[in-house]
């Protein structure tokens, strides 16, 4: 009791730790309803990702294996605007679900811009391998590493302490007064 | 107690904004499903096509969430009630940590209520002022107090809190109290419990009177229940579901197709010691009552938040108990709910939790997953950690046989 001002103090890093924990976010694709191709059928597949922020690390295909019978072998790459290989990725039919959201690591992270996805059979076994397409494009979820680190972690914190204030400002006047009054109080019998 | 008070009100009030498990939010959107002019929510529920589950809950549980519902409106407005219809969902409303703060701010109030009531109830129980401030800190100064009310927001502050009137008020007059303590029932079940073991366990003469006593109890649970009894659904939504029939889970085969429920097996056990440890006294009672909460909870597939159960009776017990109490037990049981807490294979219950402040944490694993993730198997920590409070439960019997 006798040290009731902590409370904010402690508040703060508090605030700040859980701003320095390191997040991720994505990019979730609509999966409903979608069409099921075979992908030897459909030859070079390639979909434009537009990258609006910087830590892209990982994308998600929308894949199916029927019955899990298919030993296709598939190639997924990345690529920049200009055309060059960034990663690339190859995935057996015998590692695949039916259906499955199937994960690509790029092995980097990458920073905001345009990329293209390009998904291509390189062993044809027994065609059974299908993508899940939706208005003809291929199904991708985008993964991004956001920053921690200090920075993050102030930068969380005083987006926390604006909203609080700015956007909530009672809530900010009663936390204010009770912590004054607590303070206080504890002073008063400290005397 | 000004003092306490307002330090503890400090803490909760700079936590709870900042926190937020869908329940709490969840709860309140029944009580304001047609802009709050429902009031058998069973049969809204049965007779429209809604998202939302089934209301597990006793009839009173959903009045209380009404007049919650009631009160919070005209403080949150029109965007409060737009948030509740999101449903789980966090939102991102610019008065997000208002509307989270809301929901709490009634469960808050009741901590502080719960608080002033033990500081009493270690004063009729014998303590002095010094005794009973002990108790009050117990309480609200509690890891488990702060998770399950600020952090979590879990309703079961209003079942406790009536029960903690109605036990004050069963000190100097037993048949009023008992009143209460069925309406505390009513609200959440499990006080059906508590209040068979304060019945007998208590100091209220003979055998007729302890009977009586308990029947108007029960009389007053199940009046509340009455009104609803014919609308279909009722019955298999709050008697017949999963949260009450938890702990007859655990069993022990006798053959011929019959078994042992363990959890009620130790319950009758925890009775007949309550009754024949010859104390037949209040403060011995509340050891009773928190051995019964920890056995209802050792012995069945619990939520952390549920821990709140055994703190009421424990902070009366240590603040009114002049030897040495047994803290390293309620030491062991946070740290056996911190091991729960983390290995539950839920996001919202662990990163969620605190998805107001960064909302991208909800993104990662549980700790459960991880282990998965790694080829390692969560579930026997689980099952260990799960067998500890078990074991704490029986320990708890032998240590109130002192």
């Amino acid at each position: 009791m006798k040290r009731a001002w902590l409370i904010l103090p402690l508040w703060l890093l508090f605030l700040t730790m859980i701003g320095w924990f390191p997040a991720v976010d994505f990019d979730r694709s609509d999966a409903s309803n979608l069409e099921y191709l075979r992908i030897f059928s459909l030859g070079r597949l390639t979909r434009k990702l537009i990258i609006g922020r910087p830590g892209f690390y990982r994308s998600d295909l929308r894949l199916k294996n029927p019955a899990l019978e298919s030993y296709d072998m598939v190639e997924v790459k990345l690529l920049s605007k200009e055309g060059q290989v960034l990663a690339s990725h190859r995935v057996s039919g015998k590692n695949i679900d039916d259906p499955d959201w199937v994960r690509f690591d790029w092995g980097n992270q990458f920073p905001q811009g345009e990329y293209e996805l390009v998904l291509e059979m390189v062993e044809l076994v027994d065609g059974k391998l299908e993508v899940g397409l939706k208005e003809s494009k291929l199904v991708v979820n985008n993964y991004y590493r956001l920053a921690s680190g200090p920075k993050q972690a102030i930068t969380v914190t005083f987006e926390a302490l604006r909203e609080l204030l700015v956007d909530n400002t009672w809530l900010a006047l009663g936390m204010g007064l009770i912590y004054y009054l607590a303070v206080k109080n504890v002073g008063e019998n400290k005397k | 107690m000004k003092k306490v008070l307002l330090t503890a009100l400090a803490v909760y009030i700079f936590l709870a904004p900042f926190t937020y498990h869908p329940d709490t939010k969840l709860t309140l959107r029944y009580a304001s499903v047609d802009q709050g002019r429902v009031f058998n929510i069973y049969r809204y529920l049965g007779e429209n096509e809604t998202s939302m589950p089934d209301f597990h809950y006793p009839p009173l549980h959903f009045l209380i969430l009404k007049l919650e519902y009631w009160l919070l409106r005209p403080i949150g407005g029109n965007g409060f009630d737009q948030w509740l219809a999101t449903g789980s969902f966090l939102g991102n409303e610019t008065k997000l940590y208002s509307y989270i703060f809301l929901t709490k701010l009634p469960l808050i109030g009741l901590t502080m209520i719960s608080a002033w009531l033990i500081y009493r109830l270690v004063l009729a129980m014998g303590g002095n002022k010094q005794a009973a401030m002990k108790g009050m800190k117990w309480w609200l100064f509690n890891p488990i107090t702060i998770f399950s009310v600020a952090i979590m927001g879990q309703n079961d502050i209003w079942t406790i809190s009536v029960f903690l009137v109605g036990l004050l008020i069963s000190v100097n007059r037993p048949w009023f109290g008992f009143v209460v303590m069925g309406l505390s029932a009513g609200i959440k079940s499990y006080p059906l419990v508590w209040m068979g073991l304060v019945a007998m366990g208590g100091p209220f003469g003979g055998w007729f009177k302890k009977i009586g006593l308990l029947i108007v109890g029960c009389l007053v649970y199940g009046l509340s229940l009455v009104p609803f009894l014919s609308t279909p659904g009722f019955m298999e939504s709050v008697v017949g579901s999963g949260l009450m029939s938890r702990i007859l889970v655990a069993k022990i085969d006798i053959g011929f197709g019959e078994s042992v429920m363990i959890g009620p097996m130790l319950l009758v056990l925890v009775m007949v010691l309550a009754i024949g440890s010859g104390k037949n006294e209040f403060k011995k009672l509340m050891w009773w009552l928190m051995t019964a909460g920890l056995v209802m909870i050792g012995w069945s597939h619990f939520h952390v938040q549920w821990l709140l159960w055994l703190v009421p009776f424990w902070s009366i017990y240590v603040g009114v108990f002049k030897g040495n109490s047994p803290n390293y037990l309620m030491g062991l049981i946070w740290l056996v709910g911190l091991g729960i807490w983390l290995m539950f294979d839920d996001v919202f219950l662990v990163w969620g939790l605190v998805a107001p402040i960064k909302p991208e944490l909800i993104n990662w694993p549980t700790i459960y997953q991880f282990f998965g993730n790694k080829g390692m198997d969560g579930g026997l920590l689980v099952d260990g950690l799960h067998s500890v409070l078990a074991g704490l439960s029986i320990g708890a019997i032998f240590w109130g046989l002192r």
